[in-house]
């Protein structure tokens, strides 16, 4: 597959890992897809079956005010041991579990990958099922890299966020051309982005797609972008946060 | 094979277990439909399919298992040549 400069999807190892007779998705599930991929990436089924899936874990933490609490979700977590005693982590994140509508009141979801390379990880990288072979080549990485690695997927989820399931593969597209969620890899604290966005969209153009931001006024927009602009500018310099 | 279709109103299960033993396609309310001359066998199709249902012919077609697929049309969508159409019905 390297020696080719353009990616050839039926090059791809067409073994499936990834069992359709038990999948209970529902119709359109990039989190599906992401699953599906990643076992692409790690190879066979005998590495998934050592992986443990855990519960989506909730931590309440007391606001400044001392009465309201902030909830933070993680997503469905995989963890993959590997020989040596590290431990890959991967993050399917379907934006779930973020109670980000408080009190109306907006603020962002936790900064997973940030927390992992402030945790001391080795190899964290951001990937979205719109990017396959992005997301296999970070697999493969992960697993044999020397030392724990925590790779975050954003997962598009049709039920969850209002829109139609064929627009999933598109979603994570968008999300990624706006900036919203930079695709990266940070490897002994050394950031690269993996897809450069030169013209990026407006982010508009993401949330207008999307049932779930329907009460979204123009002028939280407008903050969100130009908070966008910001993080990326940060993202560019190789600063993460 | 179980069928959805034949449920209960209110698709309820009537024993404990996994979705297993039915059919993933049955519940699809629209097939996708291959037109042979606009395709160019790049596999697109076969990359972004969540549910697996796309299988490697011997002519080099993708073929649609009809047994997995559940009808979400991102094939159809993520086709650059428009090869794929969503075709109303099971």
């Amino acid at each position: 597959m390297e020696r080719f400069a353009v990616f050839v999807p039926k090059l791809l190892r067409r073994q499936e890992c990834f069992l359709p007779e038990s999948s209970r998705s529902c119709k359109g599930c990039a989190e599906a897809l992401a699953v599906r991929h990643v076992c692409k990436g790690l190879g066979s089924a005998d590495v998934l079956e050592k992986g443990e899936w855990m519960i989506p874990w909730e931590q309440s933490i007391p606001d400044l005010e001392g009465s309201v609490r902030r909830r933070y979700f993680l997503p469905a977590l995989l963890r993959i041991p590997k020989t040596g005693g590290q431990v890959l982590s991967i993050c399917f994140d379907n934006e779930a579990g973020t109670d980000n509508r408080e009190r109306g009141k907006w603020f962002w979801k936790k900064h997973m990958p940030a927390v992992a390379v402030a945790d001391g990880i080795p190899y964290v990288a951001t990937a979205c099922p719109s990017y396959p072979f992005d997301l296999v080549a970070k697999i493969k990485e992960g697993y044999s890299f020397q030392g724990d690695a925590y790779i975050h997927l954003l997962c598009p989820c049709p039920v969850g966020w209002g829109f139609e399931p064929n627009l999933s593969v598109k979603m994570g597209k968008l999300a990624v051309e706006s900036n919203l969620f930079p695709i990266y890899e940070v490897v002994h604290n050394r950031l690269s982005l993996s897809v450069e966005t030169p013209r990026p969209r407006p982010v508009n153009e993401y949330f207008r797609t999307q049932g779930r931001f329907k009460d979204l006024s123009d002028t939280i927009v407008d903050e969100i972008q130009s908070m966008v602009t910001q993080e990326y500018a940060k993202l560019k310099s190789a600063v993460l946060l | 094979m179980n069928n959805w279709a034949n449920n209960k109103v209110g698709c309820i299960l009537l024993q404990e277990g996994r979705a297993e033993p039915f059919n993933k396609g049955d519940r699809r309310t629209h097939t996708p439909l291959r037109d042979k001359e606009k395709c160019t066998k790049c596999a697109l199709c076969y990359l972004y399919c969540p549910d697996a249902a796309l299988r490697l012919t011997e002519d080099g077609f993708f073929e649609v298992d009809k047994d997995y697929c559940k009808g979400c049309g991102i094939c159809s969508r993520e086709c650059w040549f428009g090869a794929i159409s969503m075709e109303e019905g099971h």
